[in-house]
């Protein structure tokens, strides 16, 4: 078993379909409201990486990943998203807040090989 | 008359090579006979004829020079249904829009309806919705001068089915029920009657895809006691299947099996094959549902058998319950390539996507083109002032002509005078005054001509920034279109995506449940994509002609553009609409684009909990007003007196409502603004009812 990734989305249908899909190689821990994956973060200190999504409407991805850097800062972070890009995802980028921004649609083979390029394996 | 009877009689009896010896005569009494002859002679050539003979009558009907539209039109008509070159579909629809163009030339009110009637399903039958659409209002605007009340149904269906088609449900059940209302108003006789069963039946299937089962069946039962009534059983048994759909919908299997196997024996009685083949699609889902796999496949390879024998292509819908079957048998793999194939049977939504685009980009190069226009004709005054310049300085010639003139004849009288030195140097004074003057003259031209060029100058420097204000404007309107939209579409399409990669592994990794679960997920996936892409299709409406536009659908297509911001805002909409309908004229496109504009205005505005964007519809001094109002952060006093101000830009990023405002005026409408600081601020729109 890889890896164990937390990934929040507030939709169901996309948590469901990312964890299907990603588990031949990694442990994904799904969870909707990006608050319980802050608690989560907190609690449990083996997360070996965080996937998030950007807007969501209790808090968007932005400040999540903000706020979860405080205190989970030497773990990578990732974006996904049907949303295009803006500045803001630009600098985050540029200072490495976020390591990759994956664009939907992707596919499998893309997160994959983004993940274990930063080390996550 | 009579030679057109005996005309059709022999059609009636087979006789061609009679029919056309009669044919020329008959064209001699066309010339006086009305344009609905001709067009019943025209669809007799189409649908008896075969296609050589068709062009050469068609070639005679040309050259008749009274009907040369008709002829055209016909012959163009038949040339595109046997086209069979792209060159050749190219050349037809060029002549069609030339004999098109010919349409008002002198005709009487009918028979320009009629032509405009046939544009439209000309342009229909090649696919140009917009172009249809527009044919069709004149059409129905004409007919409506005079009465027409059978044209007018027949116009009000025709429209009813294209929105059907494009899947705006509400319109087209509007639409038949206004061409039911002319269809009695014509006073049809018995037989004829039966043709409201259609529009019935119709009218339930709205119903059927809105989901309001009730109303379906109430409308199928309407249909049904008419056919009935009739003694019609293909339609009787038709309206049956339609209905055991919904039983299928409600669940209640046994009576829809009945129901079905009527429709089916019946359809293939009166040689109705395509007919026969959904109803046999219709018992194979059924069957599925019901676990009854073997009866099912039965059915299913019946159903690619007959098509075989019928020589019709399979519809979208066999692959559909195909891969419910192979589902139910856990075979996915064979599941997944039929589902493939049905989404591929449904047009992609990439290529509407890019047809909708293609859409706005029209738009955007008419826009431009008619600021060429403009242009062209400042050009063309300065051209008629330069003239007029050319015309002083010859009157300056001439007049300069006639003094010399003059001056000779001054010299004569002083030479006979005998005062000649004086009179010599009195000409020479005379001469240096008048070259004097020319060139004063010709100074003075000249300024003026820089000046033109100056006001000329400073005219096209005004149009290109009045230009690129709309350019931006309409680029913001896109962005908010487009950021709306990519994650409703990307975000399923990342699903299928997703899923299709799980589907491709080849490793026994994923059991049968949870591929069932991704199968399910991903049909839902392109469910949702076709839905948007539908609501979409209203922005990017090629607004050529005003058309009538029901108030509500105005709002919920604009807010089902917007709903993945507004549940992600958190927003609620408060909605207070009329109870009636209520109906505008105008550019379908533009209002849509209204609406969302201050919409989206509200939404930027929105500050505190709780979000409220409260939308009321109502009738005023017989107008019909639409009010949005926002409990935002509001607007300053210099923001508001500025908010349709084409310069001004509320930020860098977020310009007025200038664009709007055009809108608004060029649907002859009025818009006005309120608003409080740390209040919210409110919209009010008002469209005249008296169109």
């Amino acid at each position: 078993m890889g890896s164990k990734i937390l990934y929040v989305d507030d939709e169901k249908l996309n948590l469901m379909f990312l964890q299907l899909a990603l588990k031949e190689h990694f442990e994904l821990i799904t969870v909707s409201d990006p608050l319980d994956a802050l608690k989560m973060l907190l609690n449990q200190n083996d997360f070996k990486a965080v996937i998030s999504d950007w807007k969501m409407p209790q808090m968007s991805g932005i400040a999540f990943i903000h706020e979860a850097r405080k205190f989970s800062k030497n773990i990578p972070y990732f974006m996904l998203s049907g949303y295009n890009p803006d500045d803001q995802i630009a600098q985050m980028l540029a200072k490495g807040v976020i390591l990759e921004f994956f664009q939907k649609p992707t596919n499998v083979e893309k997160i994959i090989g983004s993940l274990k390029a930063h080390g996550v394996e | 008359m009579r030679c057109l009877k005996f005309f059709f009689f022999l059609f009636l009896t087979q006789d061609l090579l009679l029919a056309q010896k009669q044919t020329d005569s008959l064209l001699i009494i066309a010339s006086t006979a009305p344009v609905d002859v001709h067009y019943q002679l025209f669809s007799n050539f189409i649908r008896k004829l075969d296609s050589a003979e068709a062009i050469v009558y068609c070639q005679k009907l040309k050259a008749q020079d009274n009907y040369r539209l008709l002829a055209f039109f016909a012959a163009n008509y038949i040339a595109l249904k046997l086209a069979e070159s792209d060159e050749r579909k190219e050349k037809a629809v060029i002549e069609i829009i030339e004999a098109l163009n010919r349409v008002d030339e002198s005709y009487t009110i009918f028979e320009s309806g009629e032509i405009n009637f046939h544009a439209f399903r000309f342009y229909n039958t090649i696919g140009a919705k917009m172009a249809a659409i527009e044919h069709l209002s004149k059409s129905i605007g004409l007919f409506e001068q005079i009465d027409q009340y059978g044209r007018l149904a027949k116009c009000w269906r025709s429209n009813a089915s294209l929105m059907y088609t494009i899947g705006y449900f509400q319109n087209a059940i509007v639409d038949y029920k206004l061409a039911i209302d002319y269809y009695w108003k014509a006073e049809p006789s018995e037989r004829q009657k039966l043709n409201v069963v259609a529009y019935y039946n119709n009218i339930a299937l709205c119903h059927r895809n809105l989901e309001s089962l009730d109303s379906a069946v109430h409308y199928f039962n309407l249909a049904l006691d008419l056919a009935q009534k009739n003694n019609d059983r293909f339609w009787s048994a038709l309206i049956n299947g339609n209905i055991s759909l919904i039983y299928m919908d409600q669940g209640r299997y046994a009576e829809a099996k009945e129901l079905l196997l009527i429709d089916f024996r019946t359809s293939v009685e009166f040689k109705q094959y395509s007919s026969a083949i959904n109803a046999q699609i219709a018992i194979a889902d059924l069957f599925i549902r019901l676990g009854e796999v073997d009866s099912a496949k039965s059915y299913l390879d019946a159903v690619i058998l007959s098509s075989e024998l019928y020589g019709l292509t399979l519809p979208a819908k066999f692959f559909l319950i195909s891969s419910d079957y192979f589902r139910a048998l856990s075979d996915f793999e064979n599941a997944l390539e039929q589902l493939s194939i049905y989404i591929s049977k449904k047009e992609s939504a990439e290529s509407k996507m890019k047809q909708a685009s293609d859409v706005i980009n029209t738009r955007f190069d008419y826009n431009l083109d008619l600021v060429k226009m403009k242009l062209e004709e400042s050009q063309r005054n300065q051209e008629i002032q330069e003239k007029e310049i050319t015309r002083q300085r010859l009157l300056t010639l001439l007049f300069g002509i006639f003094l010399i003139v003059l001056i000779v004849q001054v010299l004569a009288y002083i030479r006979k005078n005998r005062i000649a030195n004086e009179a010599l140097l009195t000409i020479e004074k005379l001469n240096k005054r008048i070259s004097g003057s020319n060139l004063h003259f010709k100074q003075s031209n000249e300024d003026l001509i820089a000046e033109k060029e100056k006001l000329n100058e400073a005219l096209k420097r005004l149009e290109k920034a009045q230009a690129q204000i709309l350019r931006n404007d309409r680029m913001t309107s896109l962005g908010i279109l487009t950021r709306g939209i990519s994650h409703e579409i990307n975000n399923p399409l990342n699903l299928i995506s997703l899923g299709l990669d799980v589907m491709k592994s080849t490793d026994n990794t994923y059991d049968s449940k949870e591929k069932a679960q991704l199968l399910d997920g991903m049909s839902g996936a392109v469910l949702r994509v076709s839905q948007m892409v539908r609501n979409l299709g209203e922005f990017s409406k090629d607004s050529a002609k005003p058309e009538r536009i029901e108030v509500q659908e105005l709002i919920e297509n604009s807010l089902g553009v917007l709903s993945h911001d507004i549940s992600q805002m958190g927003l609620t909409i408060l909605k207070e609409y009329r109870a009636e309908p209520l109906f505008i004229f105008g550019y379908s496109g533009e209002l849509h684009q209204v609406i969302l504009h201050l919409l989206s205005k509200c939404m930027q505005s929105m500050e505190n909990q709780p979000k409220i964007i409260r939308i009321s519809t109502f009738i005023e001094e017989n107008s019909a007003c639409i009010f949005i109002q926002d409990n935002g952060k509001g607007l300053n006093h210099e923001e508001l007196s500025n908010i349709f101000d084409p310069f001004h830009m509320m930020d860098e990023r977020e310009p007025g409502l200038y664009l709007t405002y055009r809108y608004v005026e060029n649907n002859r409408g009025q818009i006005s603004c309120s608003s409080k600081e740390s209040e919210g601020t409110s919209f009010k729109l008002s469209f005249s009812l008296n169109y």
